[in-house]
């Protein structure tokens, strides 16, 4: 079946920010599919449509913003003629158009969903609680279990919601008020989707044991476990034999009144606020998320704390006042790296894993520091405590609350250390570093901030596909003259784990070309086999982006061959140097807060004073777009890694 | 062949030390004649009180960001309740309680906000709003020696502004010198503070950082390679002028440049500064080696005529 793609060639004013407009379109030669490509031009933002009588167009949820490079956009069809056309905006899709709770950047960027239907695939759940729950918001077949309705012993409705916050297990209103319930080893969900389950019950047991639900998409290393799940006796039913037990008697709880429940432990409030790459407050980061990317750790003051923390406020009941709280935190299961890496003992202030007020209040810890997290039920039912972790990058931890005297843990709180990367584009403003020697109008500076953008670009992408928390700060975003001595601060004062400076060479000698990246030479630099190591990744990624685009790309090799072999490390092409980015004095590395040594390098992509090595880097050739996009997507890559594998 | 050898060793050497360049944007600002309306005062003699002084030791000093705080775009001033959106990016570069892109006057009345080598000034308003004012003020070092751009200017005083310098290598990798500077604006008047007193290292320039004054202006507090350091300095006594405005009608009211003050093209104006030639560093090493092959050369030669 030969397939027809009409490419609509309108120019349509839809309004001032939305155009359609001609567009030369590569097509797929292959049967059953489409493959659309074009330039994407920076400042404007594509959105792909399709129709079958060219009137009612239809949003395909394809979305990307131009930056000067190749947008490509495949996908499988059984239409044998339908027409596409791009539709162009002059604006970045803000706001939220069909009111389902997801921005319109996030639907178009980040979750590929309709953003003028709140409900893409139509199968009644909004897309945002599919992405919350982590199903597929264009397939009406994948769709989250909120509700299980089990009819036990006879009109018993049993509700569950997925999300910790929200553990309910509850009777009907309608229920016969003379029976009783003792519910003996629950276990639901035993493949990873949720089934339905018939509850027996057992006269005079009065704990459950176990009960277990297990998101559908991690087969197990999401599962989440509660123990002896307290349950809610309404207060007519106080001989109930729940109370009546000797093994393990719980108290009269209240706020289910007349249902029977889980009892829910939920997190109030994260304190501080996470901040975004401008310094704005991020709504709603106050609160605990469920599901990945995990709860952030955040550092105030990486000068004085050198640790990642956050305080958390929970509510487990006012019927248990005055009941301790036990608060333990090890490695998340399934964590990569399978380690927190870092020693609390490190930290010159804060070198337990929780701190505790003397008192609970709303606002404030008086930091009476233990090894082990030990809080008290305040009479508003409340509790908090301050978590701390070494602050590397990507350390994913598992805080567990326990009841004193009830056996397993009440609730699980599973939070992570974002990765802090800050790119730093050389030169800007009226510095504008080298000039491309066959062609002016290549400058340094507009080289350095457009790989930089792609590799931050790189960056979200890979971070939001692995569901990590992260932090990628640009130390300029335009063409601004920046201070060189305000560069590296940056990541110091972000707790960064990398920083990357991104430069092009020039030398007088036109024949000169290779790529090579440097870190600080030693004595000063504390941390040069870490240096080394990153810098190597990059080097290596530079390399072969450039050799992809022109034979002529290489490794420009060093001059220190002795300090490679005394590393013992394979690097061609690192080096070392005294540059002022790069110096760990800068970055606050080997002072007596060693604690968090950044890792930095500096890497000069290509002599743009070679004329082959210009045009394989250049924006204007397609082979410098071509070059940006694999350097960038391969560093990306990289830097991951070596966040990962930083001890 | 050898003669080949020596001319390919001071080819190469060449090369080695002319590697980079600066843009002519940057050589045309840094070689700028002195602005008609800005005046050079002589240098302000620093010394050191005390050095590595703790975190909170210097309670009694006013910040530089005089309370207020920014973002990438928002400014906040807690005392008065004031967080404004501008039209235009600040310098912000992460955490950033201090301000780093923002000074408030210690009348609370006048906010400097900083992006690069611009400066805005703004007024604050009883209602709580920012009015922007025109202002010139200078974003290069203009006085005797390497030139380099000026940043971050921010209120000493109500009348006193304080700014780091910075002296770049020509390949702007390495930072040559760091320098502070004042300007006292209403006699526009720039003077670069003399901290020879220091003792800081040449060689290896340490990192310069204005962290805040004592109200008396007789007192800043630095911080030098990350340690605070308390410094003497007269900021409040007008230094005298080291040569007077040619212009200075020219220089009230002046609309272009002053908007946010960017040092280029406003500040091309009238007569030449001290010059510093482009690339002079590099060329007199490139001399020195010319001149010392030159001479191996000719001892070789010699010895080959003679012996």
């Amino acid at each position: 079946m030969k397939i027809f793609v009409v490419l609509s060639f309108l120019l349509v004013s839809l309004s001032k920010s939305q155009t359609v407009e001609l567009l030369t379109l590569k097509t797929s030669p292959t049967p059953n599919a489409v493959d659309l490509e074009w330039v994407g031009q920076s400042g404007k933002f594509y959105y792909l449509q399709c129709s079958a009588d060219l009137e009612d167009w239809n949003f395909m949820g394809v979305v990307d913003a131009g930056d000067g490079s190749v947008i490509s956009y495949g996908f499988p069809t059984n239409f044998t003629s339908l027409n596409y056309r791009v539709v162009i905006r002059l604006t970045p899709p803000t706001g939220d158009a069909d009111g389902d709770g997801l921005t319109d950047e996030d639907e178009h960027f980040v979750h590929m969903t309709n953003a003028d239907d709140a409900d893409s695939d139509g199968d009644g759940v909004d897309d945002r609680e599919e992405v919350v729950a982590g199903t597929d918001p264009w397939s009406d077949t994948d769709r989250p279990f909120y509700v299980l309705e089990v009819t036990w012993p006879s009109d018993v409705v049993v509700e569950y919601f997925l999300t910790k916050e929200f553990w309910v297990l509850k009777a009907d209103e309608a229920t016969d008020p003379d029976w009783w319930i003792g519910l003996s080893q629950v276990d639901v969900a035993t493949t990873l989707d949720l089934q339905l389950k018939s509850f027996e019950p057992v006269d005079g047991v009065t704990t459950l044991n176990v009960l277990n639900f297990r998101d559908r998409e991690s087969a197990g290393a999401d599962q989440y476990t509660i123990n002896n799940i307290a349950l809610v006796i309404p207060s007519e039913r106080t001989a109930s034999p729940v109370e009546q037990a000797e093994n393990n008697p719980l108290p009269e709880l209240g706020g289910y009144a007349g249902k029977w429940g889980l009892y829910p432990v939920s997190v109030l409030e994260l304190s501080p606020k996470v901040k975004d790459e401008e310094g704005n407050e991020i709504a709603g980061s106050e609160k605990i998320v469920q599901g990945r990317p995990l709860g952030f750790f955040v550092e105030i003051d990486p000068h004085a704390n050198r640790i990642a923390h956050r305080e958390l406020k929970v509510k487990i009941g006012g019927p248990l006042e005055d009941r301790k709280v036990i608060w333990s935190l090890d490695v998340l299961p399934g964590a990569t790296p399978a380690t927190v890496r870092g020693e609390w003992e490190d930290s010159p202030t804060h070198k337990d894993r929780f701190e505790v007020s003397a008192v609970y209040g709303i606002s404030g810890f008086n930091r009476v520091s233990q090894t082990s997290g030990e809080t008290t039920v305040a009479e508003s039912g409340q509790t908090a405590i301050r978590v701390n972790v070494p602050p590397i990058g990507l350390n994913q931890v598992r805080i567990r609350i326990q009841i004193e005297g009830v056996a397993g843990e009440l609730d699980l709180i599973d939070m992570e250390v974002p990765a802090v990367v800050v790119i730093d584009p050389g030169h800007g403003g009226i510095d504008s570093g080298a000039v491309g020697r066959t062609d002016n109008s290549v400058l340094e500076k507009d080289l350095a901030l457009a790989y930089s953008l792609k590799l931050r670009e790189e960056l979200i992408d890979k971070f939001k596909d692995e569901r990590h928390g992260f932090l990628v700060k640009m130390t300029r975003e335009d063409d601004s003259t920046l201070k060189l001595s305000y560069r590296a601060p940056v990541a110091r004062d972000l707790g960064a784990d990398i920083f990357v400076s991104i430069h092009f060479n020039s030398a007088l000698s036109s024949s000169a070309r290779g790529s090579e990246t440097y870190v600080e030479r030693t004595p000063r630099n504390r941390n040069q086999a870490e240096d080394a190591g990153l810098a190597s990744l990059l080097q290596n990624s530079v390399v072969s982006a450039i050799q992809a685009e022109d034979v002529g790309g290489k490794h420009r090799l060093t001059f220190n061959h002795n300090w490679v072999l005394k590393n013992n490390l394979p690097i061609l092409g690192v080096k070392t140097a005294g540059f002022v980015v790069t110096k760990d004095g800068a970055f606050n590395n080997g002072n007596s807060t060693d604690f968090h040594p950044v890792r930095a390098c500096l890497v000069e992509i290509e002599f743009i004073s070679n004329d082959a090595a210009l045009n394989a880097v250049k924006l204007s050739d397609l082979r410098g777009i071509r070059s940006k996009d694999g350097f960038s997507q391969s560093a990306a890559q990289d830097i991951l890694n070596n966040i990962q594998d930083q001890e | 062949m050898k003669l080949f050898a020596y001319i390919a060793l001071l080819g190469s050497s060449f090369f080695l030390f002319s590697a980079y360049g600066r843009s002519r944007e940057m050589i045309d600002a840094l070689n700028a004649p002195v602005p008609a309306w800005l005046s050079l005062g002589e240098p302000i003699r620093a010394e050191v009180i005390a050095r590595d002084v703790q975190r909170g030791d210097e309670i009694s000093f006013r910040p530089r960001s005089g309370g207020a705080t920014n973002s990438a775009t928002r400014v906040q001033i807690p005392d008065q309740s004031i967080d404004v959106e501008l039209d235009h990016r600040i310098d912000y570069f992460g955490k950033n309680e201090e301000g780093q892109g923002v000074s408030l006057s210690p009348d609370g009345k006048k906010l400097l906000v900083n992006l690069g080598t611009e400066t805005w000034l703004y007024e604050v308003a009883d209602s709580g709003r920012l009015h922007e004012v025109l202002i010139d003020i200078p974003h290069v070092t203009y006085d005797d020696g390497l030139k380099g751009l000026i940043f971050q200017w921010s209120w000493a005083s109500d009348g006193v502004m304080v700014a780091n310098a910075e002296v770049m290598d020509e390949k702007g990798h390495n930072v040559i010198e760091n320098r502070v500077y004042a300007f006292h604006q209403e006699r526009k008047s720039l003077s670069r503070l003399d901290f020879s007193a220091l003792n800081l290292d040449a060689n290896d320039p340490p990192s310069l950082k204005v962290l805040g004054f004592r109200a008396n202006l007789d007192e800043i507090v630095l911080e030098i390679d990350g340690k605070r350091v308390l410094a003497k300095a007269d900021l409040k006594s007008l230094p005298r002028l080291l040569e007077e405005p040619r212009d200075r009608r020219s220089a009230s009211g002046k609309v272009e440049g002053a908007k946010n003050s960017r040092p280029m093209p406003s500040e091309l104006k009238e007569h030449q500064s001290a010059s510093e030639k482009p690339g002079s560093l590099l060329w007199f090493i490139a001399g020195v080696i010319l001149v010392a092959i030159l001479a191996f050369f000719l001892k070789t030669w010699e010895g080959k005529v003679f012996s």
